[in-house]
């Protein structure tokens, strides 16, 4: 009997063989990984050999819920793909809101674990105990929406929830998204080439049952109060109105907005990026994504200028630094019809945006020529280029095809010392952020197991000066420094207790936003809920939680370590380790990474000089039976 | 009993919150296939519609029963089923103009909202007060039409627009 919250079923789909086969969901799982990335990690690590190309039939895709998906906490409606990155090489992940992993849920699953590879396109159609490998020959080619609305009218149900890929994915795009109602996007590492080379279209999921947790009064009690508390923070008021566009203007004040290729952090043009100016003049409409009571998402649309008649959800934050500031473009409509461009065909806004600024700047200095963009001048800040840019990517044509490889591989292959415009640790384009003006998340960037990444270590309290959080969550002797944005010291502290929480965040799976600036929920709020949902009392001690997320992220670690990946991967790209940052608040900032490693890999039991996890640490968190697989 | 479900469509963000709530309290799981009131979510356009069991103008599932287990308060406008009446002929899940009158072919019975007594549970849970329980002074839906009907000529517009100026 499979604890209350999951179904205890994981469906596997052999592409293949045309089979499915369903397994039930162990015990002992849900006791040391919960769920969510927790099962994707143990999987992954137990069924993918080591050194098999990530596009290869060999590779596996997970979709992952946790116990309390499907439930009526706040924000718990988010779900994983999971699989080894066509991007990097190594561990893949990408979350994504909307309401696949739901459906999922109702449909009688807790996962779903695509193997194989189909010799057709197809599509995987779910419908409760139904499950059907679906042609896909007519879809191959239409865009994630076109997609999304031929599955839905096929099937005469508009609630069918579908994850597409757009042709981005089709070409294996190295950072090829997966895309959930229309622009909820699993962008990151590029899942949607795993499907892609898969052969699969879509996956499209609808389920009649439900979800029962263990005590329903008391959960519904407490996620009650939970959404009370959602609904009162202020922080959570602010960012139900304006999105994620509230930190434009936060990162220009600070000066650590990524422009010109993170060269600076300082952004002339960044007003025409902040939410004050947008919302009255684009947005038409609040949305949200399965139970959350926040509601970040605005849906867009441009009136006049080149773009107009542009109808769209987003950007993000990051989708305007990808193509905002980044690429010097100081008009909004611009980077809502990139964005528009990056859901439809695909692909990973973050990544995309980086890797044409990679171009722009080797161009700029000489490094690639007109020879090499086959006659495209490129430059900084020009709308129509960046455009023209994205849909030569998507379809691989002509310089696209180049770009389409992830700016790491690109400036491989053109070599010439343009290495030092690509801005990605282990092959990830670096996010929206910047270690020079706020040393944790360099240290974030460096060790995250999926590469620069700032969802799995993003430290918030330092940056925005919560003494009182610093103070209660890491000791009140260790500030000021520890909320010092420019200094190493007692960092890895911080990014530490940071990445075990949003680590439990990630197994369960509920929203980044539940767990930020600063959070409304933290391990001591999981740790009363979960044995409410699961009835597994050991759940409900905040150490417990800790030890399972300590594991699975030296679980993950192991995981990146069998691909080769060890002390000298952590590191940063030399722009944020040895070019000062030129202006603005941060001005003469650079990353000093090593002492921050240091600290970092004595805190979780790795090596000092390797960065492998000891033989102390993988007997301590139970990892033993790693080493059949290695 | 004098208040009625209330909707404004240009709140709701289609988090389904409402849903849930719903069959947490009449089915005890969290299951929305179930639920009493159903968000209709159109991704491709940004717009989320509620459709709750409000006081309908015409009540067709009322006048289509055949043994009269619908009725309807005169003065709210608000029906109710008489589950020990019905005899499952469906008639009233399909005449629902809203949809959201169903059949549960597990449980075989007809599940359709029963404003959970006065105090309906989709009303607390709302987050953005999309769905409220008001007198019946207020008027039952707000901007119905309004924000799709804006929406659409807007859209026109700029394409004829464009279409135009190529």
């Amino acid at each position: 009997m499979t604890a209350d919250g999951y179904k205890g079923r994981i469906l596997r789909v052999n592409l293949s063989e045309d089979t499915f086969r369903i397994d039930p969901l162990s015990t002992e799982w849900i006791r040391d990984y919960i769920g969510g990335d927790g099962f994707g990690v143990k999987i992954l690590f137990e069924e993918i050999p080591a050194g098999i190309d990530p596009l290869s039939v060999d590779n596996k895709l997970i979709l992952a819920t946790g116990p309390i998906t499907g439930t009526m906490w706040p924000m718990s409606g988010r779900t994983v793909f999971i699989s080894k990155a066509p991007l990097t090489g190594i561990w893949g992940e990408s979350h994504v809101g909307g309401f696949l992993g739901p459906e999922l849920k109702y449909a009688g699953y807790d996962l779903l674990v695509v193997e194989g590879k189909a010799d057709r396109p197809v599509y995987i159609h779910i419908e409760d105990s139904s499950l059907e490998l679906q042609d896909a020959s007519k879809l191959w080619g239409t865009t994630t929406d076109q997609t999304t609305i031929s599955i839905k009218k096929k099937h005469r149900d508009p609630d069918i929830q579908v994850a597409a890929i757009g042709p981005a994915g089709e070409r294996m795009v190295r950072f090829a998204s997966v895309m959930v109602n229309h622009a909820r996007a699993a962008g990151r590492t590029g899942m949607g080439a795993v499907l892609g080379s898969k052969n699969v279209k879509a996956i499209s999921i609808r389920g009649h049952g439900g979800v029962s947790v263990y005590d329903h009064e008391g959960f519904l009690e407490l996620a009650k109060k939970a959404h009370y508390r959602v609904r009162q923070n202020p922080q959570a008021r602010e960012m139900s109105k304006w999105g994620t566009w509230i930190l434009t203007a936060v990162k220009q004040e600070i000066g650590e907005l990524p422009t010109y290729n993170h060269r600076t952090g300082v952004f002339p043009g960044f007003e025409r990026l902040t939410g004050e100016y947008i919302r009255p003049r684009y947005t038409i409409s609040d949305r949200a994504c399965f139970g959350c009571s926040l509601g970040c998402k605005k849906v867009n649309y441009v009136r006049t200028g080149p773009f107009a008649g542009t109808l769209e959800e987003g950007p993000e934050y990051e989708g305007l630094m990808a193509f905002g500031s980044s690429l010097g473009i100081d008009d909004y409509a611009t980077t809502l019809k990139a964005n528009q461009i990056c859901n439809r065909y695909g692909m990973d806004i973050i990544s995309a945006g980086a890797t044409i600024g990679f171009a722009i700047e080797a161009f700029e200095n000489g490094l690639i020529s007109e020879k090499d963009t086959k006659g495209l001048k490129l430059e900084w800040g020009n709308r129509e280029q960046i455009i023209r840019l994205l849909e030569m990517i998507a379809k691989r044509e002509e310089f696209g095809d180049l770009l389409a490889e992830g700016s790491k591989r690109a400036s491989d292959a053109i070599g010439r010392g343009s290495e030092k415009y690509a801005i990605h640790v282990k092959g990830m384009e670096v996010s929206g952020q910047d270690g020079r003006t706020h040393r944790s998340i360099g240290l974030g960037h460096a060790t995250a197991a999926r590469g620069a990444d700032h969802l799995r270590s993003l430290v918030v309290v330092d940056q925005l000066g919560y003494e009182d959080v610093a103070a209660k969550r890491w000791g009140a002797d260790k500030l000021p420094e520890i909320i010092d944005p420019y200094t190493e010291k007692h960092k890895a502290n911080a990014v530490f207790e940071s990445e075990n929480s949003y680590c439990i965040r990630d197994t369960l799976i509920v929203c980044w936003y539940s767990v930020s600036w600063p959070p409304i929920f933290w391990m001591e709020d999981f740790a009363e809920m979960l044995p409410l949902a699961t009835g597994e009392k050991h759940l409900g001690k905040v150490e417990n939680l800790i030890e399972i997320a300590e594991r699975q992220i030296t679980l993950k670690r192991l995981f990146n370590n069998r691909e080769g990946i060890t002390r000298k991967d952590d590191n940063l790209p030399d722009r944020f380790t040895k070019e000062p940052m030129p202006e603005g608040p941060g001005k003469g900032q650079i990353v000093n990474l090593d002492p921050m490693l240091d600290d970092y890999y004595r805190l979780r039991g790795w090596d000092l000089e390797t960065g492998l996890p000891t033989k102390e640490t993988i007997k301590r968190l139970s990892l033993e039976w790693t080493k059949a697989h290695s | 009993m004098s208040s009625h479900l209330v909707v404004d469509f240009t709140k709701c963000t289609g988090c389904r919150i409402c849903e849930l709530a719903c069959t947490a309290k009449k089915e005890n799981r969290f299951q929305p296939s179930l639920a009493r009131l159903k968000i209709v979510r159109y991704d491709d356009l940004g717009i989320d519609l509620p459709n709750v069991c409000g006081p309908c103008e015409t009540a067709p599932c009322v006048d289509v029963c055949p043994v009269y287990a619908i009725r309807r308060n005169p003065i709210t406008k608000m029906t109710f089923l008489d589950e020990d009446k019905c005899i499952l002929c469906k008639s009233c899940v399909g005449a629902c103009v809203n949809g959201i009158i169903l059949l549960d072919n597990f449980l075989m019975r007809i599940i359709k909202c029963d404003h959970c007594g006065g105090d309906p549970e989709c009303a607390k849970a709302c987050p953005t007060g999309a769905i409220t329980y008001s007198e019946v002074s207020v008027a039952p839906s707000i901007d119905r039409h309004g924000k799709i009907s804006s929406y659409l000529r807007e859209i026109q517009r700029s394409a004829q627009e464009s279409s135009g100026v190529e």
